[in-house]
């Protein structure tokens, strides 16, 4: 596998997961002050960084190579299915497209509703930590497949990271152009060819390559547009 | 323990029962080098289809 494959996946995930955090994030400075929300969000990040940095490397030592393919790889699947099911709801009508302004706002409701500092860093925290937390898994989940791609998959992450916050410390405002469906759904779709390809080896199955992870892409996001179009056209069934 | 579900399967019902069919598939098929990785991929792609009409 192309470490950047891996660097690309988690990356995606990462910003798409972090905008979600981001809305939080800007809910809290906006109610309690940039202090508490930035305290709270690198309290956060470190325990983060922690579950990386603790679970990756012990996973690699740990397990059996074969048994951590198929522990990965499903583990892949059942996220990608997440991922990639939701974002085919929104595009065949089934579920409503994630609106960060009313985010915000019902954020910034519920703050100034209960305007105590100990509940906006904790709103803060728990926003970051619970969205953070599947990035986390992917990268550890890439790092135990192959020791070169903790550091792709880790830097793509932190890399996305960064530039949602630093997009969010100059815009003071929600992300509400952001493309988060078109994002989720390539996140699902390479969710769900890895998972596919890591767990099928793992039950020994001999893929002809790494190219089979295109073909496998290619047919998830088939798949994919075909469903979306099935539901979109049966508004009736929605 | 519910949390964790929700967290790993999403709520989907669907998804970790059709990737456990499709690991039994692997299994089943573990003789058939042809026919191992198509029955795999086909329970799989099946299970994504499903999972798109449980309850949003």
């Amino acid at each position: 596998m192309h470490p950047l494959a891996a660097a690309a996946t988690a990356a995606l995930a990462s910003a798409l997961e972090f905008v979600e955090a981001a809305t939080i994030v800007m809910a809290v400075a906006y109610t309690a002050g940039w202090r508490i929300a930035l305290r709270a969000t690198v309290a956060a990040l470190a325990v983060l960084i922690a579950i990386c940095a603790l679970l990756g490397p012990a996973l690699v030592r740990y397990v059996p190579l074969d048994i951590l393919k198929i522990a990965i790889g499903l583990f892949l699947l059942l996220f990608g299915y997440t991922w990639l099911r939701k974002a085919i709801w929104r595009y065949g009508g089934r579920k409503a497209m994630r609106n960060e302004q009313a985010a915000f706002d019902k954020e910034v409701g519920e703050l100034k509703r209960r305007s105590e500092d100990r509940f906006a860093f904790a709103t803060a925290f728990n926003g970051v930590l619970l969205e953070g937390l599947e990035v986390a898994v992917i990268v550890v989940t890439f790092a135990a497949s192959d020791a070169r791609a903790m550091v792709w998959a880790a830097g793509g992450a932190v890399a996305a990271g960064l530039a949602v916050a630093l997009a969010a410390a100059l815009l003071r405002h929600p992300f509400s152009r952001v493309p988060e469906n078109a994002m989720g759904f390539l996140v699902g779709v390479m969710l769900l060819s890895f998972g596919t390809f890591w767990s099928g080896e793992g039950f020994g199955i001999a893929w002809p390559g790494d190219i089979t992870l295109v073909y496998l892409a290619a047919l998830y996001t088939f798949c994919a547009l075909a469903l979306a179009w099935y539901w979109r056209a049966r508004p009736e069934l929605a | 323990m519910k949390g964790i579900l929700k967290f790993v399967t999403g709520n989907s019902v669907a998804a970790p029962v059709g990737v456990a069919l499709a690991a039994a598939a692997a299994v089943a098929f573990r003789h058939s080098i042809t026919w191992i990785g198509l029955a795999y991929v086909a329970v799989l792609v099946v299970t994504l289809a499903i999972s798109t009409f449980e309850r949003v």
